[in-house]
């Protein structure tokens, strides 16, 4: 009765998404700028699912994995020369960590889902407003990278360099957490979202698989901050340790689809340029117009599709598929 | 430090501690009924605080009457978007509900922004720059009223809770959903009640207290962010929990701020967070 798919399911996924990484030649040299951050959310928001979605446990605290990251490597690079492709190394061990060790202290008890939120909320609140007091972190001033210009120093001459490289990074994170989704671990981790007495029940070690995705989520969001302070060439808290792009990199995940491999894909491949779109259409008239814009379209998304877009795809073809199965079995 | 200092300290603390107090009571009345943790709880007020500048601007109506009427529009404005926008998403889960507010965050924060822009503002009452003076002790009136209103109100929200149909329809309907619905509580009109009432406080805590904040479009998450401390620490759903977390985090603040400087007291109540969340995970007053 089915058609036979021409590839396999996550095979076309896999073709567009790599169309796309290799897009930059064709772009204009504004386009390739949102399309290095739509890529750093991809990735991001991939690492974020990892925790957040697979396992279902909702982290508030991102920021701080993205700030270690960041600023471990920055800080290696300013006192001992360190290169960052040596310093990305520590910044994600430093990042997972500190991410295990906020899974250890949280997941001690079972905690309400909503408690770990508050609590992550309440470290990374506490994390930001350290960073940005601290004289060796630069304060709310910042740091600025030492200037190098090679790409021994992870430095590049033109954005394109650093698009292939950050979409390098994001094939990595789909890569890992697709197989991870249906290995032994994803199964585990996906019981644990689903119901995580039943899981324990049958012998799952709750607290050492919510430990594992903490830590390889966290690993993976501190080299996102590495690459992104490279990037910027400049580190500060404002856009590293706040809360806000937590908060972003949250609802990107979930307009595409939280808890699936591909939702945390799709939701800042379509959010980020629109964003930027309108920040062109409508960032000349009134300030926060387009923002305004961007948070109506998000609401109105998570209300018509709280499960996220590609839940909303799937059940779209569901029903398509039972409407046309209902007229091929219906009597005339 | 000199001990009146710190009793001034203090006492400021308790008064800022009533205000929290009422602020996470409302959040705890929206989570009890339907499980929503609104992250724009405190956009809400500042929401309202931007009416408050409004009509002082524009109609030189003073805050303190502005805030009736502030809490029916609120009302209004909860009920409406509990039907239209919170009960959808909450049937697809708690988390879902916890976006969705996150959403309404960004929507409000820039909604202020796009209106009244990023400049700071403040709002005078007829009560700014009256000091009462009780030796040693030296109050504003704007806080002093602020306070008095706040802990009035959290008073009869929770005998409301206590003694009204109302309230134990809501207490109901938080202990088991289910069970409530079987005893014949209508479920969806007493959770839209409860929403709207939530959000109706702060309609009316905003104006009240406006002359005690400097305006931006980014205070309400400051505000969520206190509330959701002052929930937690008391236990979330805990109603005296609540006002007894407000207090704690009001005074800590001060006393904070004044020991150690801005930066460490406005750790602090993060910090008291971080430390009853893991040492007594349903909070001080908190059952189980």
């Amino acid at each position: 009765m089915r058609d036979k798919p021409l590839l396999p399911p996550g095979a076309w996924s896999w073709l567009l998404f790599l169309l796309a990484a290799l897009a930059p030649p064709l772009m204009s040299s504004s386009w390739i700028n949102i399309g290095i951050l739509t890529m750093l959310f991809v990735y991001l928001c991939v690492a974020w699912n990892i925790v957040g979605g697979i396992a279902g446990q909702f982290c508030v605290g991102h920021s701080l994995f993205l700030a270690a990251g960041a600023y471990t490597s920055t800080l290696l690079a300013i006192h001992f020369g360190v290169t960052p492709w040596i310093g990305m190394f520590a910044g994600a061990a430093v990042a997972t960590l500190i991410g295990l060790f906020i899974a250890w202290l949280s997941f001690r008890y079972a905690l309400p889902p909503l408690s770990f939120a508050l609590v992550t909320i309440a470290l990374a609140m506490l994390g930001y407003l350290a960073i940005s007091s601290i004289d060796l972190f630069g304060a709310s001033r910042g740091l600025t990278l030492p200037v190098r210009g090679t790409p021994a120093a992870y430095q590049f001459k033109n954005d394109v360099t650093y698009y292939f490289v950050i979409s390098a990074h994001a094939i990595g994170a789909i890569t890992l957490s697709a197989w991870l989704y249906h290995t032994k671990i994803g199964l585990y981790l996906r019981a644990i979202r689903d119901n995580e007495r039943a899981a324990h029940a049958i012998g799952v070690p709750v607290l050492k698989y919510k430990m594992l995705a903490m830590g390889i989520s966290a690993a993976l969001t501190g080299l996102g901050g590495v690459f992104y302070a490279q990037y910027l060439q400049y580190v500060e808290p404002r856009t590293f340790a706040s809360i806000n792009i937590v908060i972003e990199i949250i609802l990107f995940t979930v307009v595409g689809g939280a808890g699936t491999v591909w939702g945390p894909v799709v939701g800042p491949m379509l959010l980020v340029p629109a964003g930027e779109l309108l920040r062109h259409e409508l960032g000349g008239g009134l300030p926060g117009a387009h923002l305004l814009a961007y948070g109506l379209l998000l609401v109105v998304v998570i209300r018509f599709a709280p499960d996220g877009l590609l839940g909303a795809l799937e059940r779209g073809r569901q029903a398509w598929r039972a409407m046309r199965l209902a007229k091929e079995t219906s009597p005339q | 430090m000199s001990n009146e200092v710190l009793l001034q300290a203090t006492v400021q603390g308790l008064q800022m501690g009533a205000i929290y107090a009422l602020i996470a009571l409302s959040m705890t009345l929206v989570f009890s009924v339907g499980g929503l943790l609104n992250f724009a709880h405190g956009d809400f007020m500042a929401l309202a605080m931007y009416g408050a500048m409004v009509a002082y601007v524009s109609f030189k109506i003073d805050a303190y009457v502005v805030a009736p009427i502030m809490f029916i529009i609120f009302f209004a404005l909860g009920v409406t978007l509990f039907r239209g926008l919170v009960r959808p998403v909450l049937a697809a889960g708690v988390l879902a509900g916890a976006q969705l507010t996150l959403g309404l965050v960004f929507v409000q924060e820039n909604l202020i922004l796009v209106l009244f822009g990023g400049d700071y503002n403040n709002v005078p009452t007829v009560l700014s720059n009256r000091n009462l003076t009780i030796p040693p002790l030296v109050m504003p009136w704007t806080l002093i009223v602020g306070s008095a209103l706040a802990a009035a109100l959290s008073i009869a929200l929770y005998v409301v809770l206590l003694r009204t149909d109302f309230g134990r329809q809501v207490r109901a309907i938080a202990q088991n959903r289910d069970a409530a619905a079987l005893m014949g509580i209508r479920i969806d009109r007493i959770q839209a009640i409860a929403f709207g009432v939530g959000i109706g406080l702060l309609g009316f805590t905003g104006p009240v207290i406006v002359a005690q904040f400097t305006l931006t479009p980014t205070m309400g998450f400051d505000l969520t962010l206190i509330a959701l401390i002052v929930m937690v620490i008391g236990g979330i759903g805990n109603f005296l929990g609540s006002m007894a977390g407000g207090l704690i985090i009001g005074v800590a603040e001060s006393l904070g701020s004044l020991l150690y400087g801005g930066t460490v007291g406005a750790m602090i109540p993060y910090a008291i967070l971080v430390f009853v969340l893991l040492f007594r995970p349903h909070g001080l007053l908190g059952e189980r």
